[in-house]
């Protein structure tokens, strides 16, 4: 009876925490979209701001952050999941391997200001890109490396080595083997490190300061050697060094809906494919 | 046929493998028998050397398949294994459709003419006696057949690429005594086109499906007979003991 | 010992129980023709029911074991040879009554008692006795080298049947009236030769329990 009784107590703190940690969540949601939604509108998703940034909208920081994911995702995927291939399929449990596993590991541990600063070092001044989209996709993409490989790397563990065996004991090379078997069913996990990486990369701020983005520029960038907006960037500037602090306030909870808007959107979009994909792969 | 010549085989510094001479007649069944860590199952593997994806082992001695070492560098092992094909102890379907499974090893060899691949495909379903069971759901993924029928699929994707000699490690150990048998009987049946090696844990099963058995005893090939000898009166002491339950 | 050996050591021990109890049966229709003892060979009749017991549960006792324990090698043969050994032995019971129920008769017992020495009826005996004695030792020591020594007396029992009609033979020419104790010693006679027979085939059993060694329908030396 007594252990009853302990037990209930226990299991009755744990629900409290949870759903307290639950309810923070909700409440900052919800405080975000109640005073986010009154800034929403046609004229705030599609037009430049206006009038020292207090009026008009965020429509060239929308496109510039997605010319971010997109661009720094071209840099990092292609490089990351083949980094996780080679460490996973071929490179075996040598002293390399595990120099550079513990390499990408550290990586991912760095604060993300220091690789702004790096990228304004390397790319901006070294090898004289500018702030431009291109130093600022190249430094997202250094961000975004260590978690795409840990992810991919862990997608293609998770693989049973019975397919590789299996594929292999039928007289498939391994470049076959990982092309035609592995990679397919580690597909769906890798993804899932992609949704990762894109919510990571879209709401950077420090990596971007120095590299790409505008504090206001009215125009879209027309290359990738221009500066760009960017939404957690105008974010910042909105919420700390605009011109009239209170007029911009509805406009500052209205980026950051807009924000997370397409994180999540970006997330649904890619579990929604990762789902029609797992169901492809075993019933096709 | 199959010939072990002199093998030594080691992981690392521990021997696996102590000596073996072994020859293996074409289209027979050899059942491979012995205590866990005999050495059975790394000598099977020995013969479409999927040895080789272990580290740190080294071989010594020869192992021939139609009169060729296959250990020699002018071998393709890629072509090895289409010749010598093999059945895991667990079912390992790909994720994959039922069809997509079995086409599978014609579609890495470059086959790709889609009527000759349709054909093997239900040749070689219908040789794994399985053909009637899945007929209607080829396309369906392989996932959703029983334990058994996967591991029919695997030997019916193992047979689709023509190979001359199956090797089998512990084909039914995961499944029940239906699939079991279901297995055994086909073994049978391939008996007359295939040359058969496959390595089980139960004694009974050995007795029934093989025409030779060799029993393995820490790394060494203690006794090779003809299954009906050993199972009534073995020559050693130690294969004796080991089939009658008597061991250690 | 394994829950295995143990079930094999029981079908030893009853196996044993039922030769011990078939010696005996042998021993009982000796005294009862040498002796001209009818009520040795009551006796002996009345166990006849105790050994077909015995038969009935050896049979179900092997048949059990074979199928639980689906043995191999020297077990699949032990047990092999209990089935046809236990077999045997109720026969050799069977040839025992045989002979007692002569006995019993009684009609014959004058005959019977000048005819025992010149054909040699003790001798007979005696080694069937030590057939079955010596191939019960060799089958629980699991050793048959003895089986050439026991087989031998098997052809000692065969000459001495062979002579047999030569003696009663003689013996009917001087009393022609007793023709019908002469057919009852004949076929007594003839018992004892298939029980030295059945001998044999124990020990042929035991040969291929211990060394897996086919001595049946061989030339012997």
């Amino acid at each position: 009876m007594d252990r009853k009784i302990k037990q209930r107590i226990a299991f009755t703190t744990f629900r409290i925490f949870s759903v307290s940690v639950v309810l923070m969540l909700v409440s900052i949601l919800g405080f975000i979209v109640f005073n986010g939604a009154k800034a929403i509108n046609w004229t705030f998703l599609t037009a430049s701001p206006t009038e020292g940034m207090t009026a008009g909208g965020i429509f060239p920081a929308i496109v510039g952050t997605f010319y971010l994911v997109v661009g720094s995702m071209l840099f990092a995927l292609p490089l990351g999941i083949t980094a996780a291939i080679y460490t996973v399929e071929y490179g075996g449990e040598t002293r390399i391997i595990r120099i550079m596993r513990i390499m990408t590991n550290n990586l991912a541990g760095v604060p993300s200001v220091v690789f702004g600063l790096f990228g304004m070092t390397l790319f901006v001044n070294k090898m004289g890109f500018g702030s431009s989209l291109l130093a600022g996709s190249l430094t997202l993409a250094l961000l975004a490396l260590p978690l795409i490989i840990r992810t991919t790397e862990e997608a293609l563990k998770a693989v049973p080595d019975s397919y590789r065996t299996g594929s292999l004991a039928l007289g498939a090379t391994k470049l076959t083997t990982i092309r035609r078997v592995v990679l397919p069913a580690a597909f769906p996990n890798i993804l899932t490190g992609i949704i990762l990486s894109v919510g990571r990369v879209s709401g950077e701020t420090a990596p971007i300061l120095f590299t790409v983005a505008a504090y206001f520029l009215p125009h879209l960038p027309d290359s990738i050697f221009d500066q760009a907006m960017a939404l957690p960037y105008h974010l910042y500037v909105l919420a700390t060094s605009g011109t009239d602090m209170e007029a911009t306030r509805p406009m500052a909870y209205g980026t950051a809906l807009v924000l997370i808007f397409i994180v999540l959107l970006m997330n649904a979009l890619v579990s929604l494919l990762r789902n029609s994909l797992k169901n492809k792969n075993s019933n096709e | 046929m199959i010939e072990a010549k002199n093998v030594n085989f080691y992981y690392g510094d521990f021997q696996a493998l102590r000596n073996i001479n072994m020859e293996i007649g074409q289209q027979t069944v050899t059942a491979l028998i012995g205590p866990s860590g005999c050495g059975k199952s790394t000598f099977l593997r020995l013969f479409n050397r999927m040895n080789d994806l272990i580290e740190n082992t080294r071989l010594e001695g020869e192992c021939v398949v139609n009169d060729q070492n296959i250990y020699n560098r002018s071998v393709d092992v890629d072509e090895l294994r289409k010749e010598v094909g093999m059945v895991f102890q667990k079912p390992n379907p790909f994720p994959k459709s039922i069809f997509e499974n079995v086409a599978y090893g014609l579609r890495v060899n470059g086959n790709n003419n889609k009527k000759s691949v349709t054909q093997r495909v239900e040749e070689s379903l219908i040789s794994a006696a399985l053909w009637d069971e899945v007929k209607d759901k080829l396309h369906k993924s392989a996932f959703e057949l029983s334990g058994g029928q996967q591991q029919r699929l695997c030997i019916a994707r193992a047979l689709a690429v023509s190979p001359m000699v199956l090797l089998m490690d512990e084909p039914a150990s995961a499944l029940d005594p239906v699939s079991t048998s279901k297995i055994e009987e086909l073994i049978h049946r391939l008996k007359t086109d295939y040359t058969i090696v496959i390595v089980t844990h139960n004694m009974q099963q050995a007795a029934r499906v093989s025409d030779k058995t060799a029993f393995f005893m820490l790394g060494e090939l203690v006794e090779y007979s003809d299954t009906k000898k050993m199972f009534l009166n073995p020559d050693k002491e130690a294969t004796q003991n080991y089939i009658t339950g008597r061991f250690g | 010992m394994k829950q295995n050996e143990q079930e094999l050591q029981f079908l030893k021990d009853e196996i044993n129980q039922m030769w011990k109890l078939v010696i005996s049966q042998v021993e009982r229709s000796k005294q009862a023709l040498l002796g001209g003892d009818t009520e040795r060979a009551e006796e002996v009749m009345g166990l006849e029911k105790r050994v077909d017991a015995f038969d009935l549960k050896m049979d179900s006792l092997c048949e059990h074991y074979i199928a639980l324990y689906s043995p191999v090698a020297i077990d699949l043969r032990l047990v092999l040879s209990i089935m046809k050994i236990s077999l045997t032995l109720e026969r050799i019971a069977d040839y025992a009554v045989g002979i007692a129920r002569y006995v019993a008769d009684g009609d014959c017992a004058g005959f019977f008692a000048q005819t025992k020495k010149p054909l040699e009826i003790e001798s007979m005996f005696e080694n069937l006795l030590s057939m079955l004695t010596d191939s019960q030792v060799a089958f629980n020591s699991e050793n048959a080298r003895n089986a050439g020594k026991i087989l031998a007396k098997d052809r000692k029992i065969n000459e001495i049947y062979r002579n047999a009609f030569q003696v009663l033979n003689g013996q009917l020419q001087k009393e022609p009236a007793k023709i019908d104790c002469g057919l009852k010693m004949i076929l007594t006679l003839q018992k004892m030769e298939r029980i030295g027979d059945h001998c044999s085939n124990i020990v042929e059993e035991i040969a291929f329990y211990t060394e897996a060694k086919i001595l049946k329908h061989k030339d012997r030396p």
